[in-house]
């Protein structure tokens, strides 16, 4: 995922975590670099021209899932969510006359206020969704159940993202599709492979052989997410009391001493890396295998130790009062034919859910997710996880997170 | 005069003035608009989401609270960061003044004929943005930057110092670099208004040149150095890309980091707009501290 957020006073190239997404997406538009403080998002109209071919693509064409084609997709999410720029869905928006509107949002928080109080509804007809704030969103009444016959694509992705245990738990909630997953990604440990050897277990970083070589990333979540993991107390619903708290966080602050530099982003990862800052950065991301060989380091590998990973999906999701519906659903169907899939996963840096899609990728595109062993995974290794935005009494809330995070960076 | 022609007279006056008026309302209402619109209405907002509720992510309540701006002013951890970051500005705009003030010294009273190509070097360093210079501070100071290269070729060091980047002393070298070329160009600017018979009369009436600084050019450019202190001081002590870039483990998180994570990863607007009027309030405060020291102006 990959953001454009403005940053003063020159936009920055930057990846970050699922619960950072507002710079990550920047990776798609280095080009368009700005000046901005507030980091709020634009305005951009992908407008798509009247064309006359067929689309080539889709193991389903759109007019297959129902209705007229043509109208306007009013997208509210990341920047590239929209997949502008992925040639296979703008060709097809030109073929078909569909034009895309999109409001580039800077946190997920723009998401929940603008579909609650903040006169989002009857104006977008397509958001996304993070599964960590997935519940959340559904608590809110976000989402609106998709009718899944009008996207028979996604009977062609793997099965995990249709049925069975983790659909039902983040997004096939009581029988209801409250989105339709198009994208997916992982996070355990980047490393030089030429300096180290893959680190077997986090608690290898610890040694004195790290000292001043590890990056430890300014990602929130992830590091609840992999701490947990470390003390062996990892909650999907990420509720732990005060107590475990402190040992998830005794794991950060024994790393801190061996760390060379907290990390702000993802791709400024990539950077310490290639300047040979640090050997090691926790948490990882597979896509900064990818940051880094596009600056000239291809010695970053990316890794999930025995305890395991952090792991994201997002899809796609209608909001309420929804209008252009046979777009907007036509557009959710494109977007998941192999080709766009393909396409989608080189333009995000992340995995695509059509395993058709694989073999259209390049080989380094390819290798950055384990396709092979994605139900394993999703499951076992790197079980996908809540954003605590939502904590009961007696459980760490997401603001004393952030807290106890904040204060761990500035210790 | 006629009275027809005194009141003719009396009218053409008054339209003339209501043309001044019109011409000046209009040549001042872009700037209006875009401040009002861009500035003022953002920061009422701003200052209204203060004090209200957050009712979780993203989501807000507006009934009438003190509670965000209680836990911005009492919390030890946003203290503790407010002491680092206003620390840090202070710090940084003290030594941007030392060091800039010999400088714009010489360009203003010594320089002749290189004056105008001193001043364009100093306007040209400020050609690159903001976070290019940040970055060139890794190739500068980094493991494999050019100090520890040029140690290493020179068979002082074995290994690179690693105590070079990542640290107080990086942010604050970083910070100089930024704001000390704005600090010369302030106190030049004051200095060239400076009439040199001025100082000649000091001189003429017996003044050494110690005294003929300490009493008249020091007084007369304390408006530059106020300027130039305040300038420094509020964009060091409100930044956060820099603490986020340079500052290593240790020194990475300022007071207005905890802004953005309130806004952005929190979700919670209402307390991060508490903790922003209580920066505001510290500049303001700072800044009128500072502005009496113009009182010693007509020393």
């Amino acid at each position: 995922m990959i953001s454009n957020e403005n940053e003063t006073p020159a936009q920055v190239i930057e990846y970050e975590s699922p619960s950072q997404r507002f710079t990550r997406r920047q990776l798609l538009y280095r080009a368009t670099l700005v000046a901005a403080a507030a980091g709020v998002g634009s305005t951009l109209l992908a407008a798509c021209g009247s064309g006359s071919d067929a689309s080539p693509s889709g193991s389903a064409s759109a007019t297959a899932a129902g209705g007229s084609v043509a109208g306007t997709v009013s997208f509210l999410s990341w920047q590239g969510y929209d997949l502008v720029g992925v040639p296979a869905m703008d060709k097809w928006c030109k073929d078909n006359d569909v034009v895309v509107k999109s409001t580039y949002i800077s946190t997920h928080a723009d998401i929940t206020s603008k579909f609650t109080t903040g006169g989002g509804k009857g104006i977008y007809n397509l958001s996304t969704y993070f599964q960590g704030y997935g519940p959340f969103y559904e608590s809110l009444g976000i989402p609106v159940p998709l009718d899944m016959s009008r996207i028979p694509n996604f009977k062609d992705t793997y099965p995990i993202f249709q049925t069975g245990p983790v659909a039902e738990q983040w997004w096939l909630i009581n029988g209801n599709q409250l989105c339709a997953p198009f994208t997916w990604g992982l996070m355990g440990c980047n490393y030089d492979s030429e300096k180290t050897s893959a680190p077997a277990s986090y608690l290898d970083l610890l040694k004195p052989e790290y000292k001043g070589k590890v990056g430890i990333v300014d990602d929130t979540i992830g590091s609840i997410v992999i701490g947990a993991h470390v003390k062996g107390i990892f909650r999907s619903n990420s509720l732990y009391t005060p107590d475990e708290a402190k040992q998830i966080m005794s794991y950060w602050y024994e790393l801190k001493k061996n760390a060379r530099t907290i990390i702000p982003s993802y791709g400024n990862m990539a950077d310490q890396f290639v300047a040979g800052e640090i050997v090691v950065g926790v948490p990882g991301w597979a896509a900064v295998n990818n940051f880094a060989a596009g600056k000239g380091d291809k010695t970053v590998a990316h890794t999930i130790p025995q305890e395991g990973a952090a792991a994201f999906v997002d899809g796609y999701l209608i909001p309420p009062e929804a209008t252009d519906l046979d777009t907007v659903y036509a557009f959710i169907n494109e977007a998941l034919t192999p080709e766009v899939q393909a396409q989608t996963a080189e333009f995000l840096v992340q995995g695509a859910v059509s395993p058709a899609a694989v073999p259209l990728m390049s080989a380094e595109t390819a290798a950055l997710y384990p396709y092979d062993q994605i139900d394993d995974i999703l499951t076992n290794q790197a079980p996908l996880e809540a954003i605590p935005v939502d904590a009961p009494s007696g459980y760490v809330s997401w603001d004393e997170w952030n807290k106890i995070w904040t204060a761990f960076k500035a210790s | 005069m006629t009275a027809a022609s005194t009141a003719a007279a009396l009218g053409g006056n008054r339209s003339a003035r209501r043309r001044r008026r019109l011409t000046i309302v209009l040549l001042l209402a872009p700037a209006l608009v875009i401040v009002g619109g861009a500035l003022l209405i953002p920061t009422l907002n701003l200052l209204v989401q203060s004090f209200a509720h957050s009712l979780g992510y993203g989501q807000i309540g507006y009934q009438f609270t003190l509670s965000n701006y209680t836990s911005a002013v009492t919390d030890p951890l946003y203290r503790s960061l407010a002491l680092r970051s206003f620390g840090l500005g202070a710090v940084t705009g003290v030594a941007c003044l030392v060091l800039a003030y010999p400088v714009a010294f010489y360009v203003s009273f010594r320089l002749t004929r290189g004056r105008n190509l001193a001043l364009y070097l100093v306007v040209l360093s400020l050609f690159a943005s903001y976070l290019v210079r940040l970055y060139a501070w890794y190739t500068v100071l980094g493991t494999r930057g050019m100090i520890n290269g040029a140690l290493m070729s020179l068979g002082i060091v074995d290994q690179p110092i690693s105590i070079l980047l990542f640290n107080r002393f990086s942010l604050f070298i970083a910070f100089v670099n930024i704001f000390l070329p704005f600090s010369i160009l302030m106190l030049t600017s004051t200095m060239q208004n400076i009439p040199r018979e001025v100082i000649d009369s000091a001189h003429d009436l017996g003044a050494g040149p110690v005294r003929a600084f300490t009493r008249v050019v020091l007084p007369l450019t304390m408006t530059g150095l106020i300027g130039a202190f305040a300038y420094t001081f509020i964009l060091t002590s409100g930044d956060y890309i820099t603490p986020a870039l340079l500052g290593g483990a240790s020194a990475n998180t300022a007071l207005a980091n905890t802004i953005t994570d309130q806004f952005q990863n929190q979700g919670n607007p209402p307390a991060g707009a508490a903790i922003s009027f209580v920066m505001l309030v510290v500049f303001f405060v700072v800044y009128y501290v500072v502005g009496q020291l113009e009182r010693f102006k007509g020393i």
